[in-house]
């Protein structure tokens, strides 16, 4: 058994639901989610797994940065019978072409982490979302009418590195998070599909911003897509 | 200012080439790709033996350009084509390696990231990892026309590589720096296009390739003479994106 997370393999879903906050946990498991279990309160990083329209769905926390999601998500791929990753995240947008409330697809993460450096030797691992899975979830997006980007995003480390995001913008890089990178480097490791669906909340260049209830129901909105995304 | 190459790798007029541009790093692949597929076929390239061609796939204006091998050799000829021709759409067809066990000999293959081993990025990026990526639009394109043409296709990351011939008795991290991870397919060109791709807002690129040699299926693998033309699925592919870009105005 590993560090971060207690329980069973059977006691989480093969599709597994990762965002950063556990209070954004607390709220689809509480208000999304049916006959929820909790199965991890280790370190207070919460993991519970539920039904949505009959289809089970766990969701657990990451915390912040790569370490910590490489982390959970390597636990919970090697461990327990995870077979799936989406990961549901506000962000910063830094291609002025984004407005707040639109979603973007990661299909790639770039990152300033030295982590997979290290893995390989020097090289760059190209971090990515799975593309059935990406193409699904545009599909299903595009249909509905919502604004969807799909391209890279940056992967930061620390906040120290926010004046380097202007080199990454300008080759193409369309927004800001801080696990996509590692999330999708361990699912490769474990051979399962993994997308990340992030919600702009704000936007680096414009300065546009959704204030703290319009946030709510944004990440809301990602969470609920993904949910009906999976179950079908 | 410097110009490593004279006058240009290419020595092309202005306006010869299309805006969309296939690359083959074989400048006779490009050669049998149009004439066997292209109308009103225009070569406009002979410098080094690198030939490209400017033709007509279904009303569409489409260009074939050789690429030699390795990233130097293909960033040269993607900056030449984008700054001095104003060329917007870059499509690599190449031909690559492959062991993982879903993958034949003569599979196409859609790269939607490369990694990366060079050095290309480290002056803008110093020891940040810069992913190098496909353009969506592309990508998506491509497989549509895929499905819609009935020919299967690998969707995943490909590996990029500066070597070919290794030492056997180097360290297995040398050997097999990926070991553990799906890499779809091994080529030595793919970051280098999407690297000087990503330079330009305007351009877009994405890797497009047939798996030529397989390091687990060796009895699959082509004979030399047959790689001009046994990547016709590729091709098909590739042309009827350029089609679908120009047709829907993507």
């Amino acid at each position: 058994m590993g560090l971060c997370l207690t329980g069973s393999p059977g006691d989480v879903a093969n599709v597994v639901l990762l965002t950063q906050d556990d209070s954004n946990v607390q709220y689809i498991a509480t208000r999304l989610l049916q006959d929820t279990v909790c199965y991890n309160e280790i370190r207070n990083m919460h993991g519970y797994t539920g039904k949505f329209q009959n289809k089970e769905i766990t969701v657990q926390g990451t915390g912040v940065g790569p370490v910590s999601a490489a982390m959970y998500a390597a636990e919970i791929a090697g461990e327990f019978e995870a077979r799936c990753f989406v990961k549901l995240e506000g962000c910063t947008a830094i291609d002025p072409r984004l407005k707040p409330g639109d979603w973007l697809l990661a299909q790639t993460a770039h990152t300033t982490s030295r982590i997979n450096r290290l893995r390989f030797g020097g090289r760059t691992f190209p971090a990515a979302a799975d593309f059935e899975l990406l193409n699904k979830a545009w599909e299903r997006a595009h249909k509905q009418g919502q604004r969807v980007w799909v391209g890279p995003v940056l992967s930061l480390e620390i906040r120290d590195e926010l004046p380097v995001v202007s080199r990454f913008a300008d080759r193409g890089t369309l927004g800001l998070d801080m696990e996509m990178n590692q999330v999708y480097t361990v699912a490769a490791r474990f051979g399962l599909p993994a997308l990340g669906l992030l919600c702009v909340f704000e936007n680096a260049v414009t300065e546009e911003t959704l204030n703290a209830w319009q946030r709510e129901e944004a990440y809301n909105a990602i969470a609920r897509f993904a949910l009906e995304l999976m179950a079908e | 200012m410097i110009n490593l190459f004279g006058p240009g790798l290419l020595r092309a007029p202005k306006g010869s080439i299309a805006e969309t541009v296939l690359l083959p790093g074989d400048p006779l692949r490009a050669r049998y790709l149009a004439e066997r597929y292209l109308e009103d076929v225009k070569c406009y390239n002979t410098n080094r033996g690198m030939y490209g061609y400017t033709g007509v796939y279904k009303g569409v204006r489409v260009s074939v350009q050789g690429t030699g091998m390795g990233t130097s050799s293909i960033m040269e000829c993607a900056y030449e084509l984008i700054e001095d021709h104003g060329c917007r759409n870059l499509i690599r067809i190449g031909t690559a390696g492959s062991k993982e066990l879903d993958v034949h000999v003569g599979d196409t293959i859609l790269s939607t990231a490369s990694a990366s081993e060079s050095n290309n990025t480290v002056m803008d990026f110093g020891e940040y990892d810069f992913v190098p990526t496909s353009d969506f639009t592309l990508l998506k394109t491509a497989y549509d026309c895929a499905k819609e043409n009935g020919i299967p296709v690998h969707v995943g990351v490909s590996a990029c590589g500066d070597v070919l011939y290794k030492e056997p008795d180097q360290p297995q991290s040398y050997l097999d720096p990926w070991k553990g991870y799906k890499m779809v397919a091994s080529e030595m060109e793919g970051t280098g296009l999407l690297v000087a791709a990503s330079r330009y807002p305007q351009v877009r690129a994405l890797l497009l390739i047939t798996c030529s040699d397989h390091q687990i299926y060796k009895s699959e693998d082509t004979p030399l003479a047959q790689r001009e033309t046994a990547y016709n699925n590729m091709m098909k592919v590739a042309l009827e994106t350029a089609y679908k870009l120009a047709e829907e105005g993507r």
